[in-house]
């Protein structure tokens, strides 16, 4: 049985190693990637069905890489942001780009899996 | 429908493994946030010392919690907060924010298990 396939764009080791190890443990296949680059390389190799994203990394802040991931993909899997940022806005901002979620840090692993799952109920 | 793995004891040790991790990494990086802290009385707050600590806070305060350190988070927070005022100011930075800082870090230190002032 294939396993649904989460790419984790994150910079923080600290937080992508527990969410890939959370997820791999819930029976996912886990993808890693921690700049712009590096996640615009992994889609592009291999669609994942679900990707994690960190708007504040190296090279990309805000919401480019989620409006293209997107935005310039027809067959883009659903984003989900994770971010500290709570206010309306960004959440808004977030919608506009493309993103089906939130995950707002910090978060437990419960939320995480939930988070998760969800997306994959809906598809 | 996505399935658990069975093989939970395995997986606990991994866990630990990582907690184990998280706080070696915790503890570099307290002893370099004490360092960055006592220089900011003379260099002030918007040089790279202080971005560094509001930089290690916001990341502290996203990540401990799903590590099972909420109160750790929720200081780190309170610390990436004091940084963002302090960093925008352009005035040097006061004694008292200076013990609120250290006072922030030292109550960081003792709830991962640390010594205060600093891991040694």
């Amino acid at each position: 049985m294939t396993r649904p396939r989460v790419l984790i764009v994150e910079d923080d080791p600290a937080i992508s190693r527990i969410v890939e190890q959370t997820l791999e443990n819930a029976g996912y296949e886990t993808a890693l990637a921690e700049t712009k680059k590096e996640a615009l390389e992994s889609v592009g190799a291999q669609l994942p069905d679900l990707i994690l994203l960190d708007i504040s990394l190296p090279d990309s802040s805000d919401l480019k890489l989620c409006r293209e991931l997107t935005h310039t993909n027809k067959a883009s899997p659903p984003v989900i942001i994770m971010t500290s940022k709570q206010d309306t806005i960004t959440q808004l901002r977030g919608f506009e780009a493309g993103a089906e979620a939130f995950l707002i840090k910090p978060f437990s692993r419960e939320e995480l899996l939930n988070c998760v799952g969800v997306q994959f109920m809906k598809a | 429908m996505i399935k658990r793995s069975a093989h939970k004891e395995d997986l606990e040790m991994l866990d630990d493994d990582l907690i184990a991790d998280f706080l070696h990494g915790c503890k570099l990086n307290l002893t370099a946030a004490y360092a960055r802290a006592r220089v900011l009385r003379t260099e002030g707050a918007r040089g790279e010392s202080g971005e560094s600590l509001k930089k290690f806070a916001h990341r502290l305060a996203g990540s401990a919690g799903i590590y099972g350190y909420s109160s750790v988070g929720v200081v780190a927070l309170r610390l990436e907060n004091l940084m963002r005022v302090l960093v925008r100011r352009r005035h040097p930075v006061s004694a008292h924010s200076m013990t609120k800082i250290l006072s922030l870090l030292d109550t960081i230190s003792k709830t991962l298990g640390f010594a205060p002032g600093g891991p040694s």
